[in-house]
């Protein structure tokens, strides 16, 4: 099934994967942010937050930030 | 959960989506991680400089800091290879939709209790806060974004609702934000990245978590000097717990630079201060005194009645000079008998 993948960490970069049916969004989160972890993300499926064990379904829109993003000066 | 339809905000969304359609530039290339290379270069020079000092442990903790953001920008810079790849077939699946806009408008009236927007001035907004960071209470901040000015370099604004700024900085709102522009160090590519897309939803969270986030390392008033001042000696900016105070102009020193006057005693700074010709004590500018004479300044000590030391003492050898020259007998006669010759040299005896 196919789901749009925000991943706002690091590029911004927003495209469409393929995942395999009945994964959820742990699953989906260690697959492509291989450098992190989830806690330190704030993740939201069509722009609501979920836990982590909900499955993804096709078609979802599923959001990666980083709850924290270094500033500058 | 089904969101009842909103007529207003679909309107103000679709003139926003206009907007956005307007500015983006499908083939714009991603923006490059020049962020990361620059904490790589700069990580780089401060383990040389360890190295070169010898600072083990520093030049540990910049090699470790160094290898993490090279793997950063390594993965950054991969990711603009494959976008790149992908512009040339760009996904229309990807353009923006109406659709997206209004439902980005409907979570953000969710996610943020102060979502607004004023269609005659296009702007939509939020507030963030109120946000405190290490102990120092920043306020709340509202975050402006100016709708006619996307694809602009700076098409929002941050501005403090009540500004705690430093003493002497009253531009600065937060430790990331000068002039209402947020610095936003990692999170530029993602923002301008959301901006481009018609994320609006993922902009505005971007913003509020580098607002909730403090770098010590990149800051433009750390947090730990917030409340303090700068030194206008050395230039160095100091908390307000360990300021000290000029007495005679009144001006904020640190207390590195304040110096206590060897006469009365009061805190001075360098401009307030000299050193007195005579002794050489530190000396406020209160307590010294130009000679008459020399025209040089002298502490109480070292002065009195007009001159100081030295003055005095060769007035004092030219007045005994004058005395003794007044003294002097008279000048002898041409009698032979008092004639007193030099002795024992044999040119002339002594006649009795």
């Amino acid at each position: 099934m196919r789901i749009l993948f925000i991943n706002n960490d690091g590029g911004g970069f927003a495209d469409y994967v393929e995942v395999d049916p009945g994964t959820t969004v742990k699953q989906f989160f260690d697959q492509q942010v291989r450098t992190g972890k989830a806690i330190n993300y704030l993740i939201r499926v069509n722009r609501q937050p979920v836990a982590t064990d909900q499955v993804l379904q096709d078609g979802d829109r599923i959001s990666v930030t980083p709850t924290k993003i270094e500033g500058a000066s | 959960m089904k969101q009842e339809f909103q007529p207003v905000l679909f309107r103000v969304a679709s003139k926003v989506f206009d907007a956005a359609q307007r500015s983006r530039t499908a083939a714009a290339p991603p923006e490059l991680p020049t962020y990361y290379w620059e904490r790589a270069v700069s990580y780089r020079q401060r383990m040389l400089l360890a190295q070169e000092r010898g600072w083990q442990f520093s030049a540990e903790e910049a090699r470790t800091d160094l290898i993490g953001t090279i793997t950063l920008l390594q993965r950054y810079v991969d990711e603009c290879a494959t976008k790149m790849r992908q512009l040339a077939e760009f996904d229309p699946d990807l353009a923006i939709k109406l659709r997206d806009v209004y439902e980005d408008f409907v979570a953000l009236q969710s996610d943020f209790d102060n979502f607004d927007w004023n269609i005659s001035e296009k702007t939509l907004s939020i507030v963030v806060g109120p946000i405190e960071l290490e102990d120092v209470l920043l306020g709340e901040f509202r975050v402006v974004l100016h709708w006619d000015q996307l694809g602009g370099s700076k098409p929002y604004e941050v501005l403090a609702l009540d500004p705690n700024s430093p003493n002497d900085q009253s531009d600065v709102t937060h430790p990331h934000v000068h002039a209402n522009q947020l610095c936003e160090g990692e999170g530029r590519a993602p923002i301008r990245r959301a901006l481009e897309q018609g994320r609006f939803h993922d902009f505005f969270q971007l913003v509020t978590q580098i607002l909730e986030t403090y770098n010590e390392s990149s800051a433009y008033v750390t947090l730990s000097n917030w409340s303090g001042k700068v030194c206008p000696d050395c230039g160095d900016r100091t908390s307000d717990s360990d300021l000290s105070y000029c007495e005679r102009c009144e001006s904020d020193i640190c207390g590195d630079c304040a110096m206590s006057c060897s006469q009365c005693h009061s805190s001075v700074c360098s401009e307030c201060r000299g050193r007195c010709d005579g002794c050489e004590s530190c000396t406020c500018n209160g307590c010294l005194t130009e000679c008459a004479d020399c025209s040089q300044l002298f502490c109480e000590e070292c002065y009195f009645d007009g001159y100081c030391e030295s003055c005095r003492k060769a007035q004092a050898e030219a007045e005994e000079a004058e005395t003794a020259d007044a003294a002097v007998p008279a000048p002898p006669t041409d009698d032979p008998d008092t004639a007193v010759h030099a002795d024992r040299v044999g040119q002339v005896a002594v006649l009795a």
